[in-house]
């Protein structure tokens, strides 16, 4: 992009690389956080599916005002409260258990992990049970597509990173 | 979904053959009815016959079916009913009860918490038409 350098040496290592001429690093002559930026503009409004937990938030740093737009129909989800146990053993033998009875009655399953490290940690877990299983933590790009097209049908199971 | 119902009911009749107790809950009228419908087939018995366990203890071939509603439901996560079934012991003791919910559709497991709930309430919502 114009204007836009990589810092620390970066871009001139690529241009080394690239046989372009070297330029010298650009400095950063200002910087201002997201919520200050933000606070610039005269009309603010968003619109997300997740902003009633931080309405706190939104109050006190951009005195905005959450609203919650109900569902057109009834919320059928079921949401169970935390399950806590005393040590990851038994945490991760009552996720097998779950795994293995829902997978066997042919409902789809999605498993949430908030690392690339527990989204493998399962994976392994899902091998040693000889379950056919995806993971999607970004790590590759091309197959997330298709993964996704697939999950929901029956019997499937997909592992994912939360920030995926 | 009918196959999902059709899995438990199989289910339900392989724990009953292994003289295991059972306590299915449902959380709809629909998940319900379709339960229901997959039981009659699988342990062939008929509709009008099923409905009576509504009232009191249904016995058949291995054991007895009693279905109670929860007439309290007051949110979606208040089970709307309880398929209760105990095999024949010839035994005075009590049969191993096994609880499951039978749940229908995406099934979402969170492994762990995430620092915001916004993330958490995120992988709630993967769950279809909520």
């Amino acid at each position: 992009m114009p204007g836009r350098r990589f810092n620390q040496g970066l871009h001139q290592a690529l241009e080394a690389k690239e046989k372009v001429k070297v330029q010298r690093e650009s400095r950063t002559l200002a910087t201002i956080t997201y919520q200050n930026f933000f606070k610039q503009y005269k009309k603010l409004s968003g619109m997300t599916g997740t902003a009633l937990t931080e309405a706190e938030e939104f109050e006190q740093i951009y005195e905005l005002e959450v609203m919650q737009i109900p569902t057109n129909e009834d919320i059928i989800r079921v949401d169970n409260n935390d399950m806590v146990y005393f040590n990851q053993d038994a945490k991760w033998k009552a996720v097998v258990d779950y795994i293995k009875f829902y997978h066997q009655m042919g409902l789809p399953i999605l498993i949430g992990t908030s690392s690339i490290q527990t989204s493998e940690l399962v994976s392994g877990i899902l091998n040693k049970m000889t379950l056919p299983h995806y993971v999607l933590n970004a790590k590759f790009h091309e197959q997330e597509a298709n993964i996704v097209k697939n999950a929901g049908k029956k019997s499937s199971i997909v592992v994912a990173t939360n920030m995926a | 979904m009918e196959f999902v119902a059709s899995n438990y009911a199989q289910w339900m009749q392989r724990m009953n053959n292994e003289k295991k107790a059972i306590s299915a809950i449902v959380y709809s009228s629909r998940e319900f009815e379709l339960t229901i419908d997959a039981m009659e087939k699988v342990f062939g018995i008929s509709n009008e016959q099923i409905r009576k366990a509504e009232q009191q203890k249904l016995a058949f071939t291995k054991g007895t079916i009693k279905i109670s509603f929860n007439s309290s439901k007051k949110t979606k996560e208040d089970p709307f009913a309880e398929i209760l079934i105990e095999p024949t012991s010839e035994l005075s003791h009590k049969a191993e009860l096994i609880e499951k919910n039978f749940y229908y559709g995406l099934f979402i497991l969170g492994t762990e918490k995430h620092d915001s709930r916004r993330i958490d309430n995120q992988l709630r919502g993967r769950a279809g038409r909520q």
